[in-house]
């Protein structure tokens, strides 16, 4: 027994010590942290102030945790395990049974590889933000009759009505998808691409990302065509004479990575399409916007290729500024999201300008001014419900 | 410092055991046990070191003075009355001011300004403590201690410095001067370290994930079934969490050679709420019964004035939790229970069977602790409300909306964890070399558990430490 005794007493203390110095002294710390998405915490030097005021002991708490030795098996391991959990959980297996697999990730007990968010229920804040919103929409609209005005959701699959089939939910996606589009005035013309099963959804949507894939944009696009069609009536499509895929590397999108790439990943493809050459100007400086030709090249760093949905199409940014010389006298302002990404060239080919703020990321914005300005002939909101309904900066007061 | 973060478990704790190990002298371990024990403290909030230093330097003073004045009764009562009020100075002031201020404000409508102060980390534990240590002294029940190293390592300890067991200086005078630290402690104090932080990470964090939700819920959402469920992991979270951090202080003491008393004896298989009160945080109950109910004539009294102890001391425990009427009502609550079982429902409960009894002591235990959680007197109703389906409806659907179902595994293994169950399975398991084998393995792989569930950061707060 005293054996066994010295033995235990030896073994914890020797894996309490090796693993600080080891976290400590000896590892070369994490940058970024890719499942994350954010640069990791590191050990700084303790000062007398850092200490008094506890900076210091809630980052070295932070790096802690950050620089852990084998942390991301350490949290792939705790993700199998709690999803383990999750899936003996489930008491009334249904097709659409959600097991959580992640982090607010959700996937189905039948179909393991469609990843999702906790079904849209009843929210307090929501339904006050749709009210706010479509006021906001008709009251712009109402004060510009001039300016076209139109609003695209894409839905997300936590939006859909296939949970109620099985488990009793109370979904309230198409509820307030109702609200949402009964509100708005008959001026704002209102889109939706929508899906009428999961296989649907399945052709449209990454597995691994709550994003479209590019069918699914480009179906998002032509429908949004379509809208501008009701006014214009002579726009036609862009149009794509190729796919590209990278087939070797296996993409994993913000529920992949939340759930510890627990699934199998998705295969990441563009539509090559014939555009006149444009340029764009981000934030005030012209510049390549995506970075598509980096990502075929592969001469982009191993990080980004974690957030390849966004920075391939190119990342959201405050203003970014399309310019097609073609001299069609429509100007065109989207309020806009990630959504956006891959389709913002395509609905800036149809305009002269085409001016993409993303309200969250621009506090300075002024709508009135910058209608005046810019020479607006028409206004898009193209964003997911989170954003739409319950995103106080896509409210303007400055109208 | 929590002793469920990566900070404590892998920096202070392999430093503190390095360092300690490496001295051979006993001076030297309490210096360095209590210098890491500051540290431990102050990591925390640092400026509130000031505070203990204070208040350990007055007692210390106070301990000295009331023995050299022994022999003058007035004057080593003025002291001893001296030292008293220093103690539930420094605690009222700092954990009961905006109470009596607020409650100052609504009674006679006035507005006057709340204090700018923040709850020392622990400091209803280590008062208590050196309280404890003063009144002994002066009933002469303990030596004073001369050397201030020494008395400083009593209650600085950082193993039951924050959180308990309230530790008397009689029961571990003699550790403090003479232990002798062996592998054999040393193994069982991680064992029982292990085993503590196992039920804190995996269980009771987990569980406080369905009660905090439900709680939160709207109330006017809540129905019958969710209010169970709710109750029923609050009452697993609360009693994990506390006695997983007893179970980590008493393996953190045993490791370094102290012994502390049990703080928890599985207090839901209880019979009664008399029975309750022996097992939940014994280091408590018998504080307020040594140093309050029976200096106030405990039951050796008349019918009026034992009622009169019952209330004062169930009104001191409730206050001693937190400066909000929920506590004092909760303590209330308990007084009043109790002093039915003592006049005439213990002795029907007594003949009654087993399981009735225990579903009485559960069921009473469970409403105490929604009065416990809640934010408010009209929280409570409408909880308690709830519970007993007077509100109309059921609300299973909202608990799947609540995204928390799946967590139900952890209420199951909380429920049996409640019993001597598993506590049997180790013990007959540690008794043989080859089953100890196995055991042991198996605390590794909880500990293993323990630290994914840290580097997750998942949901990790201690109840305990606000008192």
């Amino acid at each position: 027994m005293k054996k066994r005794n010295i033995f235990i007493s030896l073994l914890f203390t020797l894996i309490l010590c090796f693993v600080f110095v080891y976290v400590i002294f000896l590892k070369t710390p994490n940058e970024k942290l890719s499942m994350e998405g954010r640069v990791a915490n590191k050990f700084i030097a303790p000062t007398i102030y850092n200490i008094k005021d506890g900076s210091f002991q809630s980052s070295f708490e932070n790096a802690m945790t950050d620089q852990f030795m084998k942390r991301e098996v350490f949290l792939k391991i705790y993700y199998r395990y709690d999803y383990f959990l999750n899936r003996i959980s489930v008491i009334d297996k249904g097709e659409y049974s959600l097991v959580k697999i992640g982090d607010n990730v959700y996937t189905f007990d039948a179909a393991k590889d469609y990843l999702l968010e906790f079904p849209l229920f009843k929210r307090n804040d929501m339904e006050e933000g749709i009210v706010n919103i479509t006021n906001n929409i008709n009251d712009i609209s109402n004060k510009y009759p001039d300016i076209n005005m139109y609003v695209y959701k894409p839905l997300r699959l936590n939006e859909a009505d296939i949970f109620d089939e099985d488990n009793d939910f109370s979904a309230y996606g198409p509820v307030y998808e109702d609200l949402f589009k009964s509100s708005l005035n008959e001026d704002v013309q209102y889109g939706t691409n929508g899906f009428v099963s999961l296989e649907d959804y399945k052709a449209k949507y990454y597995m691994t990302d709550p994003h479209w894939n590019n069918v699914g944009a480009d179906e998002g696009y032509r429908q949004i065509v379509d809208m501008f069609n009701v006014n214009y009536g002579n726009i036609e499509y862009a149009t794509y004479d190729s796919e590209y895929c990278f087939d070797e590397f296996e993409y994993y999108g913000q529920y992949g990575r939340g759930s510890a790439y627990q699934t199998k990943g998705d295969t990441f493809c563009d539509y090559n399409y014939q555009l006149e050459d444009y340029t764009t100007i981000v934030n005030g400086e012209q510049k390549q916007y995506d970075a598509k030709d980096q990502f075929k090249n592969n001469t982009i760093d191993s990080y980004s290729w974690n957030f390849m949905y966004s920075i391939y199409h190119g990342n959201d940014e405050a203003e970014i500024i399309f310019e097609f010389d073609q001299n069609t006298n429509r100007n065109l302002l989207v309020f806009t999201d990630s959504y956006a990404g891959p389709i913002k060239n395509l609905l800036a080919s149809h305009f002269d300008k085409t001016y993409y703020i993303d309200p969250r990321i621009n506090p300075d914005f002024v709508l009135s001014d910058y209608l005046e300005q810019n020479e607006i002939t028409d206004i898009l909101y193209l964003g997911f419900f989170g954003s739409l309904y319950s995103t106080p900066e896509y409210v303007f007061s400055d109208y | 410092m929590l002793f469920s973060s990566l900070t404590f478990l892998f920096a202070f704790l392999p430093c503190i055991i390095v360092v300690y190990f490496l001295c051979k002298n006993r001076t030297y371990r309490n210096v360095v046990l209590l210098l890491f024990s500051l540290g431990f403290y102050a990591w925390g909030e640092p400026i509130y070191i000031f505070l203990m230093l204070f208040s350990l330097i007055s007692n210390y003073l106070v301990a000295i003075l009331m023995d050299k004045k022994k022999d003058n009764v007035k004057l080593h009562k003025a002291i001893f009355i001296f030292g008293v009020m220093i103690n539930l100075g420094l605690l009222g002031y700092f954990k009961y001011s905006n109470f009596f201020i607020d409650n100052i404000n609504s009674v006679f409508n006035l507005s006057v300004e709340f204090l700018q102060i923040s709850l020392p980390i622990g400091i209803s534990f280590y008062t208590f403590q050196i309280l404890s240590y003063v009144i002994d002294v002066y009933n002469g029940k303990v030596k004073v201690q001369k050397s201030f190293l020494i008395l400083s390592t009593y209650v600085a300890l950082f193993p039951q410095l924050i959180a308990g067991p309230i530790v008397r200086y009689q029961t571990v005078e003699e550790d403090l001067l003479y232990r002798k630290e062996n592998f054999n402690d040393f193994a069982e104090g991680i064992r029982r370290f292990i085993l503590g932080l196992g039920k804190k990470i995996i269980i009771s964090n987990q569980v406080a994930l369905i009660a905090d939700t439900i709680f939160k819920t709207d109330m006017n959402e809540l129905g019958f079934s969710l209010a169970w469920v709710g109750v029923i992991s609050y009452t697993l979270q609360i009693y994990f969490d506390f006695s997983g951090y007893s179970d980590m202080a008493i393996g953190l003491g045993k490791m370094f050679g102290f012994r502390f008393l049990e703080n928890f004896n599985y207090p839901y298989i209880s019979t009664s709420i008399t029975d309750f009160w022996r097992r939940w945080h014994i280091s408590l109950s018998s504080w307020f019964k040594d140093y309050v109910y029976i200096p106030l004539g405990g039951n050796r009294v008349s019918n009026k004035r034992w009622l009169f102890n019952i209330f004062v001391v169930w009104f001191l425990t409730g206050m001693w939790h937190g400066a909000t009427w929920n506590f004092i009502i909760w303590g209330l609550y308990f007084g009043v229970i109790l002093a039915v079982e003592k006049m005439f429902l213990g002795k029907y409960l007594s003949k009654s069977p087993k399981f009735v009894q225990h579903f009485y002591a559960l069921l009473f235990i469970c409403i105490g602790w929604v009065i416990f959680r809640s934010e408010s007197v009209s929280q409570i109703l409408v909880y308690l409300k709830a519970m007993f389906g007077l509100n109309g409806f059921n609300s299973i659907k909202t608990f799947y909306n609540l995204s928390i179902a799946h967590l139900w595994p952890y209420i199951v293994i909380g429920c049996v964890a409640s019993t001597p169950i598993f506590k049997k399975m180790f013990d007959k398991m540690n008794s043989k070399l080859s089953t100890g084998i196995v055991f042991d393995i198996y605390l590794l792989i909880i500990f293993f558990i323990c630290v994914m569930f840290l580097v997750n950061n998942s949901f990790n707060p201690f109840i305990y430490w606000q008192f």
